[in-house]
């Protein structure tokens, strides 16, 4: 009885957790530069602008977007999470956007430390991490 | 150009790295496929009696961003098949973005119709070699592209639904074929043979629009397309107008994807007809790599004030088409793959049957109405 209660007390905690800090329950981080005053973002807004549907932030500045290179477990988890397609749909979307002229994909960037770097020099920018950063050039949103 | 210059052409533009060139604010793009097809009686997509490796396409996709609020863009290509091969001036238009809400397009712009209108000719976005020839096939109802202007925008609501939409107006392009008899038989001048004439139809003066919704939650979108105007047709000096509305619907998961889209068209004049044409497909992905697909199409011409059960057999059949498919593929991943499958299709809008003797085939109804294809081939996008 004992070990059942502290089984569910573990639980509880653990699902509190989850709940409350999605951040610890990804495998991703979003990333923005510094000035940019957002502070957190819905999955919808969040796919809306790695998709280019959303193309200025909501103080006016235009947003830019960064993507990873490959099939990393991050990237897969991350547009899973936040926009409900597998990295293969979303290879999709960005050809059908392509090839009706409609847009092109995010930079594609093949390191962490080229993400940060791309989003540090760039009001606008956003991207995303398998960590977060140590580096104070970038600034955590939270995603719910 | 041919088949051969068209693969080493292909071969160098799809070497690593495997994504877009990236010049600057200028990125170049392209896609291309290469299909054996054959039949067990006449011609269908890619394949005729004999069978046929010749084909081949590549198309090169320009996008270009001078400035943060204007975007240009030019696809061309170059096509091979059995009996033709030419060049393909595909689009070119510039987009100037108001706001996501409103963007104005102007130029040649591709054909906003459907869930495959602005993309025919990219077959790594869908389960099989071709579309559907029910709503995408040549009979000219969904064009190539319409001259003049458009807008188009998305619109997002706090409860997550949204709806992106198309409204424009110009001159719509397409291109449509006919079997040689059907219009030898209807008097126009052409030979009584088992041949194919390729046209090319306008609808000007146009006005369409298309609506997609995207259902919150779920992976759904489903919407609706259709336009007016008057039409032009090359096999004929009549004209009339002509009436199309479609609907789609599209469910993308991560295994399993599932389509349908249905179209009705109505024209008058001389050359007026009824046409109600619907098709659904769905695909399975095994695993990374292999996927399984099926579709089932079907078209269905009426002419006007015309009892069809007293046209000839060869008209009756003209007005029909089904097609029952199934698919194997290999996906290398989401830019190549390996496509394999197979059709019975009942009716010769679309499959031109060999006919060993054409007057028989007019007079008698002579001539077998379904054909088998098999079909093989390879497409890829960079």
């Amino acid at each position: 009885m004992k070990t059942l209660q502290g089984l569910l007390c573990v639980s509880f905690l653990l699902l509190t957790l989850t709940v409350s800090s999605p951040l610890l329950a990804a495998d991703w981080v979003v990333i923005v530069h510094p000035d940019n005053p957002t502070r957190s973002l819905s999955k919808s807004e969040a796919a809306d602008l790695f998709l280019k549907r959303k193309t200025r932030w909501d103080h006016g500045v235009k947003v830019e977007p960064a993507d990873h290179v490959g099939a990393t477990a991050a990237r897969a988890s991350f547009y899973i999470d936040v926009t409900g397609k597998n990295v293969s749909a979303i290879e999709a979307y960005w050809q059908q956007q392509i090839f009706s002229g409609r847009g092109v994909p995010p930079a594609r960037l093949d390191s962490d430390r080229a993400m940060v770097d791309f989003v540090s020099s760039r009001p606008g920018g956003v991207g995303f991490l398998a960590t977060p950063p140590s580096d104070p050039a970038v600034r955590v949103v939270t995603v719910e | 150009m041919r088949l051969r210059n068209i693969l080493v052409l292909a071969a160098l533009v799809a070497t690593p790295p495997a994504f877009a060139v990236d010049l600057g604010s200028v990125q170049l793009h392209g896609f291309g496929s290469w299909a054996y097809g054959e039949t067990d009686n006449g011609r269908y997509l890619s394949g005729t009696r004999d069978g046929s490796y010749s084909n081949a396409d590549l198309f090169l996709n320009i996008y270009a961003q001078p400035t943060e609020n204007l975007s240009i863009s030019a696809q061309v290509g170059w096509f091979q098949n059995d009996t033709d091969s030419d060049t393909e001036f595909d689009f070119a238009f510039a987009e100037w973005t108001h706001s996501d809400h409103l963007k104005v397009r102007f130029g040649r712009v591709k054909h906003p119709w459907g869930l495959y209108g602005e993309v025919l000719r990219v077959g790594t976005i869908r389960p099989f070699l071709d579309l559907p020839q029910a709503i995408y096939g040549p009979h000219g109802y969904v064009g190539q592209g319409y001259n003049g202007i458009g807008i188009t925008g998305r619109q997002t609501w706090g409860n997550g639904w949204s709806l992106t939409y198309d409204v424009y107006g110009g001159a719509l392009r397409s291109e449509s074929t006919f079997p040689n008899l059907i219009l030898a038989a209807a008097g126009a001048d052409f030979p009584l043979d088992d041949g194919v004439a390729l046209g090319e139809s306008q609808v000007r003066d146009m006005i369409g629009a298309r609506v997609h919704f995207d259902v919150p939650g779920s992976r759904i979108r489903f919407g609706a397309s259709g336009y007016t105007g008057d039409y032009l047709q090359s096999f004929s000096p009549d004209t009339g107008t002509r009436d199309l509305l479609g609907v789609h619907a599209e469910y993308s998961g991560s295994k399993f994807q599932a389509r349908v889209e249905g179209l009705n068209q109505q024209s008058t004049g001389t050359s007026g007809s009824n046409v109600a044409a619907f098709y659904a497909e769905a695909a399975y992905s095994l695993n990374d790599h292999w996927q399984v697909a099926g579709r089932f199409e079907h078209y269905e011409l009426d002419l006007p004030d015309t009892d069809d059960s007293q046209l000839p057999r060869l008209f009756q059949e003209f007005g029909e088409n089904q097609d029952t498919a199934l698919g194997l593929n290999y996906r290398f991943s989401g830019q190549a793959m390996l496509k394999a499958s197979v059709h019975r299709v009942q009716g010769i809008r679309f499959a031109t049957p060999e006919l060993a003797d054409p007057i028989a085939a007019l007079v008698l109804g002579d001539f077998d109405s379904e054909t088998t294809l098999v079909q093989f081939g390879a497409q890829f996008s960079f």
